[in-house]
């Protein structure tokens, strides 16, 4: 039987060899899931060198996108700065796929010239060269550079776009020792640096929302002590009132098409319901109509449905509402709490906090599957929003008795916090892609 | 041969009471009495002895008397010759039967002989048949442990040709099986060697497969469905040499995750019989992301 089967083997061989040169055929379909290994160079920064290390933005960005696994270069003796002085073997003896090259050189009048490359070492030139670029910019766009880099070596490597360049939206709340608080709408990188603020308050604000282009926020102002929402240019900071209803007015949320908000109103009722404000008309529709809570709600990505929080059913889940028809339907039922939900970019899964043996986590929903992960284990975590590419999704925890915001890519691979910041961190916000 | 001495014998033996018996003719033709006178002679005697002189009468008698005597002497002698010549004949035929009954047991023993080598013969025979049979079947099992059952068939075939060649014409025959034999040989050696070949191949095919596994990472949003084909060229030893795309998947991600793993995976596994190498050193492996581990 078994030289049956070697002979058919022989025979398919043959079949596959239509010349007399002979071709072996193999076909491989398993492979590793695995973080890619690759070297960040540290970047020749020549004389009058920037504080800014580029070279480190772009290690730690890939470091914690959690699609790497970035070299420690304490152990590189080696520093090309152009493919032609990459020595493949000394690279590929420090177990990478790829390597990031590059320099940073002042050209007077505060510019600098950057340039790298993404060099292959699995490729042969000319192709090991993937990627290269030249960028001249000013001493403070330094690390954007240094982000956008890490986007193209990320979309290079990975085939999906990577999220350096956006950013983060959050309320800051620096405490007082004479018990006032002051209370702020931050903007800040993904990586948590060049925070500063949108607002600042003496009440408390909440719920921020990016618009779809990026360039607005949404959120709950408590400076005329009742909840209201303000739209903010984030550029210039200007803002205007959006609603002002009497009882709570919450929660507010872009629309895909940036053309609407919907928001959480109780309109002088005990309990909120969901509506959805036209912008342009300020015109009111009510999604929700019951005398449950029913607030956070999120749009799925093509618009026809948003997914919120409803304690109808005894404790908090989450629903989701078809907007043409407003068929609602559960979609969590794992626990007694699950909140503060929100679709993946691919709207094949959602994002939400949800409460498993007293300890409130962040979790992944696979809709078709119904098979709920969690991403944290056993924390103090809030208000989970999910990066544009769909790969992390950051929230806010506690620590060390501050909150403070961190980061799980939606794998659960990688966790990690973000730097501290001067105050409690809440309710974080994660920008779309910012062209 | 060994039965012509006792002919011989026989044969003096009968020449010798035929002698016998003619002599003994001889002596009674010359014993018997004298023929009667011729009657003219008879005549012209009674006539003298009527005319001449008397006759005395004792004298007649005494010679008469002595006559007489001479005649019963002569029949004495006569019938003790002839008691003597049965005699004779009855130690002859007595020989003759002895002659006859040694004859006749030289010939049982002889018919006893030829029917002993007869079946001596037979048996050898049988065990010879036997033998061969055992040694037909020797070959069938060899041929049937050691081919498949088209090749044992053709083997057969190949024997019964060679068989019939060998009746044909012996020397030509001899010299005909030893070149079939050798060219078995050769054909044995050839298939044992191609499925040694095969069994090496697809070991190394297997070996390879796993080296580049465990270099592949797989893009985390590859397709499932997405496939591309590479086209790898192998230096001795399994340095890889050369890596082309031979079709996209249409991801590029996926494409050159594949080759990489390819050249990561450099050196292949390849064995070190370069005829066997031979046919590894070109490679065309499709890449579709099915499962990770």
């Amino acid at each position: 039987m078994r030289k049956l089967l070697l002979s058919i083997a022989a025979l398919t061989l043959a079949a596959f060899t239509p010349n007399a040169y002979a071709v072996l055929n193999i076909e491989l379909t398993q492979g590793i899931a695995a973080a890619i290994p690759i070297a960040v160079v540290p970047f020749s920064q020549g004389a009058n060198a920037s504080s800014t290390d580029v070279a480190a933005v772009i290690h730690n960005d890939l470091a914690n996108s959690g699609q790497f696994n970035v070299a420690d270069n304490g152990s590189f003796n080696q520093y090309p700065q152009s493919a032609d002085q990459v020595n493949t073997s000394y690279w590929q003896g420090k177990n990478v796929d790829d390597i990031v090259i590059g320099n940073v050189q002042s050209i007077g009048g505060g510019q600098y010239k950057v340039t790298f490359s993404l060099i292959s070492l699995f490729n042969q030139a000319p192709n090991n060269v993937l990627l290269t670029q030249q960028y001249t910019v000013s001493q403070n766009e330094l690390r954007r550079v240094g982000h956008h880099i890490s986007d193209l070596v990320y979309q290079q490597l990975t085939g999906i776009p990577g999220i350096f360049s956006t950013r983060l939206a959050y309320i800051l709340v620096q405490r007082n020792p004479d018990q006032t608080a002051k209370y702020m709408l931050m903007v800040a990188d993904e990586d948590g640096y060049n925070a500063r603020p949108i607002l600042i308050s003496s009440q408390p604000i909440m719920s921020p929302s990016w618009s779809p282009d990026g360039k607005q926020i949404a959120y709950v102002s408590f400076e005329s002590y009742l909840p209201q929402i303000y739209v903010s240019n984030v550029a210039t900071g200007q803002r205007r009132l959006i609603t002002s209803f009497s009882g709570i007015n919450g929660a507010p949320e872009w629309s895909p098409d940036g053309k609407q908000l919907a928001v959480a109103l109780s309109r002088g009722s005990a309990n909120p319901n969901i509506y959805t404000l036209n912008l342009a008309s300020g015109s009111l529709q009510q999604v929700t109509n019951d005398w449950s809570i029913n607030t956070e709600p999120t749009w799925s990505p093509d618009g026809q449905t948003i997914l919120f929080t409803s304690d109808r059913g005894g404790s908090p889940q989450v629903y989701e509402i078809n907007m043409a028809t407003k068929a609602t339907q559960r979609v969590t039922f794992n626990g007694n709490y699950n909140a503060s939900a929100s679709f993946t970019p691919d709207a094949q899964n959602i994002v939400l906090l949800s409460r498993q043996n007293n300890a409130y986590d962040i979790a992944f929903l696979n809709l078709q599957s119904g098979n709920l992960q969690l991403l944290t284990h056993g924390g103090n975590n809030q208000s989970p929003s999910i990066a544009p590419n769909g790969k992390m999704v950051v929230y806010a925890t506690k620590a060390s008795g501050k909150n403070v915001l961190a980061m799980v890519s939606t794998d659960g691979k990688v966790n990690m916090q973000l730097p501290d910041q001067l105050g409690d961190v809440q309710e974080p916000a994660w920008s779309p892609f910012i062209s | 041969m060994e039965n012509a001495l006792p002919l011989r014998k026989s044969f003096s033996l009968s020449l010798v009471f035929h002698a016998v018996i003619f002599i003994a003719l001889i002596v009674t033709l010359v014993l018997s009495p004298p023929a009667k006178p011729p009657t003219t002679l008879d005549l012209q005697q009674s006539t003298k002895i009527v005319q001449a002189v008397s006759v005395n009468q004792a004298q007649v008698a005494q010679e008469m008397a002595k006559l007489k005597n001479q005649q019963a002497q002569a029949q004495a002698a006569e019938q003790a010759r002839l008691a003597a010549l049965k005699q004779q004949a009855a130690q002859a035929a007595k020989l003759k039967t002895q002659q006859e009954q040694a004859l006749a047991q030289l010939k049982a023993q002889q018919q006893a002989a030829l029917k002993q080598q007869q079946a001596q013969l037979a048996k050898i025979q049988q065990q010879q048949q036997a033998a061969q049979k055992q040694l037909q079947s020797i070959q069938q099992n060899t041929q049937k442990a050691q081919q498949q059952q088209q090749q044992v068939s053709k083997q057969l075939a190949q024997t019964k040709q060679q068989k019939a060649n060998e009746q044909k014409q012996l020397q030509q025959a001899a010299e005909n099986s030893l070149q079939q034999q050798l060219n078995q040989d050769a054909t044995q050696l050839n298939q044992a060697k191609q499925q040694q070949i095969n069994s090496e191949l697809a070991k190394y095919t297997e070996l390879i497969r796993q080296a580049i596994s465990q270099q592949w990472i797989v893009p985390a949003n590859s397709n499932r469905s997405a496939f591309c084909i590479l086209e790898i060229a192998l230096a001795p030893g399994g340095v890889v040499t050369n890596v082309q795309l031979k079709q996209t998947s249409g991801d590029p991600v996926l494409d050159r995750s594949a080759i990489t793993a390819v050249y990561k995976a450099s050196p292949l596994p390849v064995p070190t019989d370069p005829s066997l190498f031979k046919l590894m050193q070109d490679i065309q492996l499709k890449v579709q992301p099915d499962s990770v581990s």
